[in-house]
């Protein structure tokens, strides 16, 4: 899905790492999807995305480390809103990064207890890029159609 | 406190009383939940109706507890989950793995 980079608005949005920061976090970029008219089936889409990258951040980057600064900045482009999230920890592992693009539960006794957050990205979003800066910043940009 | 539960019809009924069941308080609830399968009950229903948020955590959360559970011989179903997180355990497919009821009262009923 190309995105149409005419930006009508850029909101900056900044938390802490801790979990319980989230919710709002979350509920912030909830409003800006509502402004748009995206149904809500897309907004519940953001918003588990948002969350799922959220949680890697403070889990894998900062290794549940609070008071680290995670940065993010919701761009409304002509097609789409384009979500970017920053930190300055450590990047994702390869291991994670290559989270096979379809689930397969097995037995229960080898059923994963954790490891869906990205598959969940990459399924619920149009598009999902995870780089990191020279400078050591990792981004996550998260784009999702308005309709 | 976020979670509660009760005995009824043979069932420790375990429910989350937060709209949220993320990385915030998962730990919380397999702590919780962990701390009642020692109970005489082996069959535990996890009342869901007020969550109406749940992310991959909250759901790894319920596959740990349902390892455990099911490790000990003893059962676990959900109950109540609303769209969202039908939604998820859909999208996961996780709705083949959980026995779900649509309410509490199905759940009790069998």
């Amino acid at each position: 899905m190309a995105n149409e980079r005419s930006e009508k608005a850029v909101i900056a949005l900044h938390m802490k790492s801790e979990h319980h920061h989230t919710a709002l976090l979350s509920a912030a970029i909830v409003g800006i999807c509502h402004q748009y008219e995206m149904s809500a089936k897309k907004i519940w889409q953001v918003e588990l995305s948002v969350t799922e990258c959220i949680t890697n951040i403070i889990k894998h980057a900062y290794k549940s480390q609070a008071g680290n600064s995670i940065n993010v900045t919701v761009a409304a482009l002509k097609n789409g809103l384009e979500i970017t999230l920053y930190d300055s920890g450590i990047p994702l592992p390869e291991n994670i990064l290559k989270i096979p693009v379809a689930l397969q539960n097995k037995d229960l006794a080898d059923l994963n207890i954790r490891g869906r957050g990205l598959y969940l990205v990459r399924t619920l979003m149009d598009s999902f890029k995870y780089t990191t800066t020279r400078e050591g910043i990792n981004q996550q940009v998260l784009f999702k159609t308005f309709s | 406190m976020s979670f509660d539960s009760y005995e009824k019809n043979g069932f420790t009924v375990i429910s989350v009383s937060e709209s949220r069941l993320d990385a915030s308080i998962s730990d919380l609830f397999q702590a919780y939940v962990c701390d009642r399968m020692t109970q005489n009950t082996d069959q535990f229903i996890i009342d869901l109706s007020s969550v109406k948020f749940m992310d991959s955590s909250g759901l790894g959360t319920l596959v740990a507890c349902f390892k455990k559970i099911n490790g000990m011989n003893k059962n676990m179903y959900l109950a109540s989950p609303q769209p969202a997180v039908k939604d998820l355990l859909d999208l996961t497919s996780m709705d083949k793995i959980f026995q779900i009821f649509t309410s509490l009262e199905q759940a009790l009923n069998g």
